[in-house]
This record gives C-alpha cells, structure tokens and sequence, in this order.
C-alpha cells in the first residue's frame, strides 16, 4: 500500500518536471553591447594614455584584481589581500576610481573569512579570486573563490550583490558546481551575458584535470547549466570574446609541455557547443589572461605577458578580424632590472570599457599592488614604440 | 537561516549521530543508550566552538549531503537491524551509477553527465526525457520488487528537487553524493570479500 503510493507520487512528480522541461524557453543567444548607448569616443578622439596604482600597500600582498564601471564612468576594483597568497588573514578589498579628479580613494576591506564563514554556514579556510559583474537584474555581482579544505583545487565559489552600487552587499551565497563534494571550481575570466536574462560565468576545475566550462546562472543567482569548454589537464582560466549574438571566441590558459601558447576554441551557436582546444601562435608562460571585445569597434583586444618562461611584461594585443590573427600593440609594463632578477612581475590582467570609451587596465604590480592603466582605442591603435608610463 | 541551509546542516548532524550510533552499536553499547549519546552529538553538533559549529566544519569538508543519503541515515537510525533486502539493491544501485557518473563528471572526458542533472533542454529534449524515464523505469522496478527504500529515495529525491530544497538545483546533486557513494562500494567490497573467505560449514 506505502509502495503503490509513493509510486502514485514518484509518478506525478516526474510528470510535473516533464511539463516544465516542454514548457522551458529556448536557450538565450549572446547579449553584445548595445552600441547606441556608446559615447562616439574611440577612433577620432585624442590619444590618452595614463597609470595609477588602485591598492596603496595595506596589505603585503595583493593579486587577482577585477572592476567594474559604475555611475560617471568612475570604476570599483576588488582584488585579494594579505599575509600572502592562502594564508587566513587574506580578504577581498575594495577601491572606487573617480573618473573626475582620476583618483582612487581609500581602498577597504569587503570580504573576509569570518564573513563568508556566516553567510554560508560552512567552514571557511582561505579566500581566493574574485570577479565582479553588472548581474542581468542591474546589480552589482562579486564573485569569489573561498577553500575549506587543501589547496586552490578545493576551491567553491561564492557570490554577493550589491544593489546601491557598492555601498551594501547582500550575505554570500554558495554556488554548487560541481558533484563531488563541490570541490575545485575558480574563476578568473569576465562573465558573459545572454538574451534570455542568463549570465555566462567562465570558470575552471583543478582537481585531477585542468579544465574549462560556462556556468549559467539565472537572475536569481543559481546555478542552471554548465557547458564544458575541454577537459584533460592543460587548460584553465578560459575568457570569452563575444564576436556576435550567435559566435564567440575563447582563449584559455595553458598548463602543458612546451611550446606554450594560448589556447583557443571557438562556437557559432551562441555557446552550447564548443570546437576542440587548439594553440594559437599567442606564446604565453601559462599565466594569466584577460580579453576584451571593445564596444565601438567589436576590436579584440587582449592583455597577457607575451613571454613563454615569465612574468616580466604586460602587453596588449588586438585583432580585427575575430581572433584570425593577432597584432601586438603595447607592451605597458616590462622588468626593468638586470636578469637574473625576477622580483618584477606583472600578472592576471583584467580589462573594462566604460561608457565613454575609455579601456581601463588592472593588473597584479609584483604581487605587492594593483596597477591600472587607462587608455582609449585611439591610443591603443596609435603606431608608436613604448608609451612612456606614468605613475604616481 | 532558510530551509536549504537548515537541511543541509542538519544532514551532516545526521551523519554525525548516525556514524557515532553505529560505533556505539559495535561496541555493544545499548541501543538506548546509543540513542540518547547519538541525539546528544546531533544536538551539539549546531553548538559553536571556536567560532564553528561541528557541522558547519563538516559542511565545509563534505558540502551538503544528497536525499538519498539522508532518507539511508534516516532508516538506519530507526532501524539499526536493517533489511538486506531493502539496503543491497540501492547500495549496488549507487555504485553502478556513481562509478559511470563521478570520473566523467570531475572531467575525465568530453561529456559532463552532471550537467544533465539541471533538466534543461538547451542540448535538446533527448538527454532530460530519458533522465526522467530511467527514473520513472527505476520507480517501476522498485515497486514491482518491493524494495521500498529505493523507492523513497527516488521519489522524496524528485519532490526535494522541485521544491528546491537545498542550495543546488541540479538533481544529482539530491538523488547522489560521494559519501554515500564512497559508503555503497565500502560495503559492497566488504561483503564480497566476507563471502569469499567465511569458512562455509560442512554438511
């Protein structure tokens, strides 16, 4: 009797998922940058070209930093900050560049273990990456990797949003992502938009392999799908460039033997399916990577040391014709001591373009601050040698 | 705190209690008195210590446990003698599918089973209709052959899915787990290496 009514019930309830499987709306294409709302600024506008530093040495060392624009083209930064990279005391902090005086103000502490631990009833060990984006719901949403357990390879991900740009954040939520005791999923690459009110976050497994996938999240947040870029263990930290509605390209990090180069896949069914992992003839030495399709132009332009052993420069390529082929345009930063010196390292870039065209730079400042560079596309496309970099 | 979490902790209180039962059991304790002591840890368990709960620690390590698991450590708790011929065909169940699912899920190889778990159909209908028919063909068995232990944990895994009762909206994530997993295998190896070397009795 118990049996044939659980039945009944196991039956039914089947039956309603089936009904909302049918009834599902179809996929959403990619969501490209409305150009309309762009300030006609880039091409004909004056070359500019100038650099700050976002962190001002609160902490001893700082990595991993992301930003986002906010009202008057001003911009937020959050990146990590601590001891070192894994120890307890480290926490995501925050800065807000002010397009008008050009000035960052005081940078604060935002997220810290103890925090985490609260809003997500577990045990927290260290904090990680974080990457922030405008959600489809119009908030702020900060996106950060914390461990409970051994290394980077036990890493969940968390996310917070602010709706009052910045000035609150909601209790962290722990995003499931993975099925085996949701261990090793991080983030690096900036998330991604569709029509249908989803957001695509580029995130990467090392537990085991090293590998890519999409996560989608609905505007509430959760976990919806994932889609797997590659597997094996070479490839990490993928970034999209959007080229249209239905195509993309993207590039990952790679984690193999020599020659080592940036990896690349690319679709042409708004990202539901991928073709194999293939090296481009970008050399990189398996570090960090950022990409940009600018809004005026649909350029590419890409931030990555253009090195294959180190991390000694910064440089910035773009290509016109969606990925074919690469122009190195700047190399913005680059060790100015004597070899066999490594003390100077630039590494995990992140890129934005505010609404009045300006293409802001951040990057990890030999792990002890956060550079920015701020440019246009006029300067970017300008033919020159090596801008002379200006700093504070 | 919302219901997810407030399931999600108390699972791993269960495992707890259900852990130190079994210990208790074993060590011929009384079963009153191994009742009394596994209610007491699952109690202690929300109390903090150092800034943490025990199961706030635990759900760090393990995330949240699936369904399955909680409706096992349910049964097992309420019934310590418990029927091999309820708990041997879902253990075998969970060891088949979690030894096809966990290698290919945690990325050893192109297709990613897990993601079938969120019932969309952004690949197609295919995948989300035949998750649904297995499970519905997997209901059937269970009530034909009576096994009503597999049968609750289908079907209380399917209505706790839709009623989004932890953090995760996939339903592997309710229906499985590695620790139940990692517990099925243990127990099945167990039993076949305690067939093959028991003394059988002459005739």
């Amino acid at each position: 009797m118990i049996n044939k009514l659980l039945f009944s019930v196991g039956l039914l309830s089947l039956l309603v998922l089936l009904w909302q499987i049918v009834n599902q709306a179809p996929p959403g294409r990619f969501l490209m940058p409305d150009k309309e709302k762009m300030a006609k600024a880039s091409h004909s506008a004056p070359p500019i070209f100038y650099s700050d530093f976002a962190s001002h040495g609160s902490t001893h060392e700082v990595h991993s930093a992301t930003a986002i624009e906010l009202d008057g083209n001003n911009i937020m930064a959050f990146w990590y900050g601590g001891t070192r990279e894994g120890h307890k005391d480290v926490s995501i902090y925050s800065n807000i560049w002010h397009s008008k005086t050009r000035k960052w103000g005081q940078e604060s502490r935002l997220i810290s273990r103890q925090s985490t631990k609260e809003s997500t009833a577990r045990y927290i060990r260290k904090l990680g990456n974080p990457v922030v984006t405008r959600g489809p719901d119009n908030g702020i949403w900060l996106f950060y990797v914390s461990v409970s357990v051994g290394g980077w390879a036990g890493s969940s991900i968390n996310l917070t949003r602010s709706y009052d740009e910045g000035k609150t954040w909601s209790e962290s939520k722990r995003l499931i992502t993975s099925p085996f005791l949701n261990l090793s999923t991080l983030i690096k690459g900036t998330p991604i938009h569709y029509s249908d009110n989803t957001l695509g976050l580029p995130v990467y497994h090392e537990f085991l392999g090293k590998f890519g996938e999409i996560v989608k999240l609905n505007e509430s947040g959760e976990v919806i799908d994932k889609i797997r870029l590659s597997w094996g263990k070479t490839s990490l930290q993928p970034i999209i460039f959007m080229t249209s509605a239905d195509t993309a390209l993207a590039m990952m990090r790679y984690h193999g033997k020599p020659p080592r180069r940036i990896l690349t896949q690319s679709t042409n069914n708004a990202g539901l399916n991928w073709s194999s992992v293939q090296k481009s003839s970008l050399v990189n030495p398996g570090a960090g990577i950022i990409g940009l399709t600018l809004k005026n132009s649909g350029q590419l332009l890409l931030a990555f040391n253009n090195d294959e052993q180190e991390r000694e420069d910064m440089t910035l390529a773009t290509s016109d014709d969606n990925g074919q082929t690469w122009e190195i345009r700047k190399t913005v930063e680059e060790n100015r001591l004597p070899v066999p010196d490594k003390s100077q390292q630039f590494s995990y870039p992140w890129l934005l373009q505010t609404r009045d065209g300006t293409i802001h730079l951040l990057f990890t400042w030999h792990r002890s601050h956060i550079k920015h560079m701020i440019f246009n596309a006029s300067w970017l496309n300008q033919d020159d040698s090596l801008p002379e970099v200006i700093s504070r | 705190m919302n219901l997810p979490t407030l399931i999600g902790l108390g699972g791993i209180s269960l495992l707890l209690s259900a852990t130190l039962f079994k210990i208790l059991i074993s060590l011929k304790i009384s079963k009153q008195t191994a009742y009394i002591l596994s209610g007491l840890i699952f109690i202690l368990s929300f109390v903090p210590i150092s800034g943490y709960t025990v199961n706030q620690y635990f759900r760090g390590l393990f995330n949240d446990l699936s369904i399955t698991s909680i409706i096992v450590l349910g049964y097992y708790l309420i019934n310590p003698e418990r029927s091999k011929n309820q708990t041997q065909p879902l253990m075998l169940l969970i060891a088949i599918v979690g030894i096809l699912f966990y290698p290919a899920a945690i990325g050893f190889g192109p297709i990613d089973p897990y993601a079938w778990g969120y019932l969309n159909q952004d690949h197609g209908l295919f995948i989300p209709l035949l998750f649904l028919a297995l499970l519905a063909a997997l209901m059937t068995m269970a009530v034909i052959k009576r096994y009503t232990l597999l049968l609750s944990c289908l079907v209380f895994s399917s209505i706790a899915y839709q009623l989004n009762l932890l953090e995760s909206l996939n339903l592997w994530d309710y229906l499985l787990d590695p620790i139940i997993f990692l517990y099925a295998i243990i127990t099945i190896i167990a039993r076949r290496l305690w067939a093959l070397f028991s003394v059988k009795k002459p005739i």
